[in-house]
C-alpha cells in the first residue's frame, strides 16, 4: 500500500499556497476480493480501489473536490478545483472551524489479519461451503445468488491544524439466497452476515439458514385480515430500528428540520424498557473505529434511556453550530463533506429467550424476512412492510408459514406502548445491533 | 498508455492466458445543489481506473486498480491470471460466442462542455431556478440539483478489438413540496440532455420548475383516485418504467439461462397483444447512447417482442453461447472495477398510429397514467408481478380527460397487462438520466426508458 499520509502532506502544503483558510484532506485506500456465485462459483474478482478528498475553506466558504487517482499532478488538480468549488459558493454562516484537535479512543477487534493474508483458496473453500451445504440440505434446493467479499481499509485524514492520522479496519460479508422447488411449489430465501473477522463467518450455517427458510415455506399460504401479536426476528428489528432512527438521531437532520425527535430531549418518547445507545467503541463493531473521520475519538453516547430522549450524534459542523462537542460521529467518502451518522446503534437486549417469547404467545405472526420495509416512513413512524419468511405462531408453537401479508403499524406507538417482551438475541445488519421483540399488535393485511 | 496495455495483453499469453481485455475508464462528474433559494451543496470527483479479465482455459479471472502505472498493471494481470488458474477446478467453463472485434473511436458532440462553465456562473443558475420555483405560500420546500457527467471509456482485448467512446450528460433535477389547507404534496421531475451546457440554451429551466410547483399545488388540492381495475392510458414515462422494470429484466439472458425469468423457453410464443413491439436500442434520440457494450460487442437493435411475439433476448458473450444464439451487446459493467453482466441499453416500446385523443376516445371511465412526481415500485421477476407509484393523474370520462387525482399506484401481472395492451399511440419519447439508473447485482447502470402513450385495458389502481 501506498503512504497515504504522506500524500496528504503534500495536498496539505499545495493547498497553503494558495491562501486558503482552512483545509482538510482525506485519504482511503481499499483492497478487496469477492466471489459471486450462482448455482456454482460465476467469478472472483479483486479490486484496489484509492480515493482522496481535499475539503479547503475560504472565508466560511467549503469546497471540497474527490479523486480515484493519488498521482502527483491529479492531487494537485483535486486541490485546484475544491478551491475553485469553495471561491463559487456561497458563505455559510454556521460553519465555525474543522476539527482542530486530534483524539482517539483505545479499540478493538476491527483488524483481522487473517482478512488481510486473503486468498483466492480460501474464499472458494467458503464459496463452495455455501454451495453444498445448501444442496445437501435437501434435494428440493438450489442456490439461486450470492457473493462473499472480503476488505481491507485504510484511512487517513491530516488538516491544517496538524492533525494526522491512519486507522485500519477489515470487514467480511456474505449474501446468499436460494431456491426450494417441490411438485410444482417454488420458495426463495435468503440470509446474510457482516462482520469484522472472517472466522465469525460460518459459511455452513449461513446456507443452511438459507435453505431451511426456503423449504419452510414452501406451502405458505395467505391469511385473513386481522390483528395479531408480532414477533420481530432480531434482523428485521435491526432494520426496522435503522430505518427509523438512522437518519433522524443525527444533529444534522434534527437542525435542518427533518427530524421528528426535534425539540424532544428529555421527553418519554419510548417505553421504560427501550434502551438506544450508539457505541463507536464497541469490541469488534461493523462501524467502530477509534477515531471519526474528522480525527475526533469515537465514544458511547447514550440515545435513548428507560425510553427518555438523551440526545443527537454529532460531528464537528453540527457541535459548532450549537455550541457544543462532536459526539466522534463524523462520516464520509472521500468525495463528500463529512456529516453525523450513527455509529453502532444497539437496542439493548432483555432477558426472554427467544424460545420464551415464542412459548408465552397464544396466537401470532412470527416474521423473520420481510421486503418493502425501506417505504416506511421515518418522519411519521408509519410503517409497513411484505412478509416473505414468516410463521403463524399458535399455542406457544411455530406453525404454518404465511405469504402475501403486509404488515404495518406505527413505530413511534410501538415503541411507546408495543412492546411487550425484548429478547436476549442480539444480530445485525450492518452497524445496527438489535434483538428479538415481541409487539402487542399489528395490523395484518392478507385475504379480505 | 495504448503501448503498455499492448505488453500487458502481451504478457497475459505468456502466463498462459488465451483472452485479455482491458477495460481503462475516467469518470468525471458534478452535483450542484439549491434548496428554498439558497446555495446548499457543490459535489465534484473524477474517478480513473482499469480493470483486466484474462481469461485460462474458459475461465475467466478479474482484477482492478485505481493506481495506474506498469508495474501495477502487471500487478492487476497477474491477479485476474491467478484467479483463473485457482477457479479452473471450480468454476464451470464459460464459452464466448465469436464475435468479430471492432476497432472504433465514438464520442457524443458537445458544444459547450459542462465542465468549463466556471463553477460560480453554475451555482448562479441553479440556485436562480431554484427560487423562481417558490410560486406562492402553499410551496414549502423546493430543491434544484444541477447534474454533470462524463464517461470515456476504452476497451482493448486481444482479439485485436480497440473502441474509445465517451458520452457526456447535463440534466436538471427539482423536487416541489405545497402544503393546501393542511394538507401535504410532493411532485419531483428531471430532464437530461445527451450532451453539454448547450441544453440549457433550449431547455427552459424555469418553466419547468414553475410546473413542477403548480402540479405539487394542484395535487395537494385534489381527490384521491377510487381504488379499483380500470382501463388506462399510460404515458411514455410510465410506459417506459413498467417494461423496463418488470418486461426488460426478464429478458435478460443470464436470468433467462438461470430459469429466474417468467420468459424461459417461451421464445416464438404470444407474450403480448399484437399490437406490441418491444426493443432494446443502443441508439435513439433521447436515450443513453451505446455503441458497444463492455465486452467489445456492437449494440445493434435488438428486437425482444415482435406484434405481441417474443423474439429475442438481451445477451452477453457466454449467456449467447449457453443458449445457442448471437450476441446482442448487452454485457455492460458499471465501471472498470466491476465484470460485465446482461443489462437493458435503451429498452422501449416502438408507437403505432393513434393520437392521444383516439386513445382516450374509447375509454367510458378510467385514468390517465403520468409518470411526472411519481418513482419507487417493486418487482417479482419471477412471477411477473408489478407495482409502481405514479405521479399525479388525470380522471378519464367519457372519452375525455378530467380532473387531476393524487398520485396513484398502479399493479398488475405483467404479462397479463401486456396483452390487455388495445392500442399503442403514435407520439413517442425515449429519455435517459444523469441522476439514476439500474440496479443489478450491486452494479448501477445508465439506461433509456421511453415509448408511446398505450392504452391497457386493464389495470389495478390503488392510492397512495
Amino acid at each position: 500500500m501506498v503512504d497515504l499520509l504522506e500524500i496528504g502532506e503534500k495536498a496539505l502544503k499545495f493547498a497553503e499556497k494558495l491562501n486558503v483558510s482552512e483545509v482538510e484532506v482525506y485519504l482511503v485506500q481499499n483492497s478487496s476480493k469477492c466471489c459471486l456465485l450462482s448455482d456454482k462459483i460465476d467469478v472472483v474478482k479483486s479490486n484496489v480501489a484509492s480515493g482522496l478528498g481535499a475539503r479547503v475553506v475560504i472565508d466560511k466558504k467549503i469546497g471540497v473536490y474527490g479523486t480515484t487517482s493519488l498521482e502527483e499532478n491529479k492531487v494537485k488538480e483535486a486541490v485546484e478545483k475544491a478551491v475553485k468549488i469553495a471561491v463559487a459558493s456561497d458563505p455559510d454562516p454556521d460553519f465555525k472551524e474543522i476539527n482542530r484537535k486530534f483524539s482517539e479512543s483505545s479499540v478493538s477487534g476491527i483488524y483481522d489479519k487473517e482478512i488481510v493474508k486473503m486468498d483466492i483458496e480460501k474464499i472458494f473453500d467458503a464459496a463452495n461451503t455455501l454451495i453444498t451445504s445448501a444442496m445437501d440440505y435437501n434435494e428440493t434446493v438450489r442456490p439461486t445468488r450470492g457473493f462473499i467479499e472480503t476488505s481491507v481499509w485504510k484511512v487517513a485524514i491530516c488538516n491544517s491544524y496538524g492533525v494526522e492520522a491512519v486507522r485500519e479496519e477489515t470487514a467480511a460479508v456474505t449474501w446468499f439466497r436460494c431456491k426450494a422447488k417441490d411438485e410444482g411449489k417454488e420458495a426463495s430465501a435468503g440470509e446474510s452476515k457482516q462482520a469484522r473477522k472472517w472466522k465469525d463467518i460460518d459459511f455452513s450455517e449461513i446456507a443452511t439458514s438459507a435453505a431451511s427458510k426456503a423449504v419452510s415455506i414452501l406451502d405458505a399460504t395467505l391469511i385473513e385480515n386481522q390483528k395479531l401479536p408480532v414477533i420481530w426476528h432480531n434482523k428485521f428489528t435491526a432494520s426496522m430500528i435503522d430505518i427509523m432512527f438512522g437518519s433522524t438521531i443525527d444533529a444534522y437532520s434534527v437542525q435542518k428540520g427533518r427530524s421528528p425527535w426535534k425539540g424532544k430531549v428529555g421527553q418519554q418518547v419510548a417505553s421504560e424498557n427501550f434502551n438506544l445507545v450508539d457505541d463507536g467503541t464497541m469490541d469488534a463493531g461493523l462501524r467502530t473505529r477509534p477515531f471519526d473521520d474528522e480525527g475526533v475519538a469515537t465514544r458511547r453516547t447514550p440515545v435513548i434511556e428507560g425510553g427518555v430522549l438523551k440526545g443527537f450524534l454529532y460531528d464537528t459542523y453540527t457541535a459548532n453550530k450549537e455550541g457544543t462537542l462532536s459526539t466522534g460521529n463524523a462520516f464520509r467518502s472521500y468525495r463528500s463533506n463529512p456529516l453525523p451518522a450513527p455509529s453502532n446503534l444497539i437496542l439493548k437486549p432483555g432477558d426472554a429467550e427467544r424460545e420464551e417469547i415464542i412459548e408465552e404467545t397464544k396466537r401470532g405472526l412470527l416474521v423473520i424476512d420481510v421486503i418493502g420495509e425501506w417505504l416506511s416512513n421515518p418522519i411519521s413512524g408509519e410503517m409497513s412492510a411484505t412478509v416473505v419468511v414468516g410463521y403463524l405462531v399458535e399455542n406457544g408453537e411455530v406453525k404454518k408459514p404465511v405469504k402475501g401479508i403486509m404488515i404495518s403499524g406505527n413505530f413511534h406507538q410501538i415503541v411507546k406502548d408495543g412492546i411487550e417482551l425484548i429478547g436476549k438475541d442480539v444480530s445485525n445488519v450492518g452497524g445496527v445491533y438489535a434483538p428479538t421483540i415481541k409487539v402487542s399488535e399489528m395490523t395484518i393485511a392478507g385475504k379480505s | 498508455m495504448e503501448e503498455i496495455f499492448d505488453k500487458i495483453i502481451e504478457k497475459g499469453f505468456q502466463l498462459g492466458a488465451e483472452y485479455v481485455d482491458i477495460r481503462y475508464q475516467e469518470v468525471k462528474s458534478e452535483i450542484i445543489v439549491s434548496e428554498n433559494g439558497k446555495f446548499t451543496r457543490y459535489e465534484s470527483e473524477s474517478a480513473l481506473g482499469v480493470g483486466i479479465t484474462a481469461i485460462v482455459d474458459g475461465i475467466p479471472g478479474f482484477a482492478s486498480t485505481t493506481i495506474i502505472n506498469s508495474d501495477t498493471l502487471l500487478g492487476v494481470l497477474n491477479e485476474a491470471v491467478k484467479i483463473a488458474k485457482t477457479s479452473i477446478k471450480l468454476v464451470n467453463k464459460k464459452v464466448y460466442a465469436e464475435i468479430e472485434p471492432c476497432a472504433d473511436k465514438k464520442e457524443i458532440s458537445v458544444k459547450a462542455d459542462p465542465f468549463e462553465i466556471p463553477p460560480d456562473e453554475k451555482v448562479n443558475f441553479v440556485v436562480d431556478v431554484n427560487r423562481k420555483a417558490i410560486v406562492s405560500d402553499e410551496i414549502k420546500n423546493v430543491s434544484t440539483i444541477l447534474g454533470i457527467e462524463e464517461d470515456r471509456r476504452w476497451f482493448l482485448s486481444s482479439e485485436g478489438a480497440n473502441i474509445k467512446t465517451k458520452v457526456v450528460l447535463t440534466g436538471l433535477r427539482h423536487h416541489s413540496v405545497a402544503q393546501v389547507n393542511g394538507v401535504m404534496e410532493q411532485v419531483r421531475d428531471a430532464e437530461t440532455f445527451v450532451g453539454g451546457y448547450e441544453f440549457f440554451k433550449e431547455f427552459d429551466a424555469e418553466k419547468f420548475v414553475i410546473d413542477l410547483s403548480m402540479l405539487a399545488i394542484d395535487a395537494a388540492k385534489a381527490k384521491s383516485a377510487k381504488p379499483g381495475t380500470y382501463p388506462i392510458v399510460a404515458d411514455p414515462d410510465i410506459i417506459g418504467l413498467i417494461l423496463h422494470e418488470a418486461f426488460g429484466h426478464a429478458s435478460e439472458g443470464d436470468l433467462v439461462s438461470s430459469k429466474e425469468s417468467i420468459l424461459c423457453g417461451k421464445l416464438g410464443e404470444k407474450v403480448a397483444s399484437e399490437y406490441v413491439t418491444i426493443v432494446d436500442n443502443g441508439l435513439v434520440e433521447g436515450g443513453y447512447p451505446v455503441w458497444y457494450d463492455d465486452q467489445g460487442v456492437r449494440k445493434m437493435k435488438t428486437v425482444i417482442v415482435k406484434d405481441g411475439v417474443l423474439d429475442g433476448y438481451l445477451l452477453s458473450r457466454e449467456t449467447a453461447s449457453n443458449l445457442g444464439l448471437e450476441p446482442t451487446g448487452n454485457a455492460r459493467a458499471q465501471d472498470f472495477e466491476n465484470v460485465p453482466i446482461v443489462r437493458q441499453t435503451n429498452y422501449y416500446m416502438e408507437p403505432r398510429d393513434y393520437s392521444f385523443e383516439e386513445l382516450v376516445e374509447d375509454v367510458d371511465l378510467g385514468y390517465y397514467i403520468r409518470g411526472k412526481g411519481g418513482g419507487g415500485g417493486q418487482v417479482d421477476v419471477g412471477v411477473g408481478s408489478f407495482v409502481f407509484n405514479a405521479g399525479p393523474s388525470y380522471v378519464i370520462e367519457k372519452g375525455e380527460v378530467k380532473e387531476l387525482v393524487k398520485p396513484v399506484s398502479i399493479s398488475g401481472l405483467i404479462l397479463e397487462t401486456l396483452k390487455s395492451v388495445d392500442a399503442v399511440g403514435k407520439d413517442f419519447k425515449v429519455f435517459t438520466s444523469v441522476f439514476g439508473g439500474c440496479g443489478k447485482s450491486a452494479q448501477r447502470v445508465r439506461v433509456g426508458l421511453g415509448g408511446p402513450f398505450v392504452r391497457i385495458r386493464k389495470m389495478i389502481i390503488g392510492g397512495r
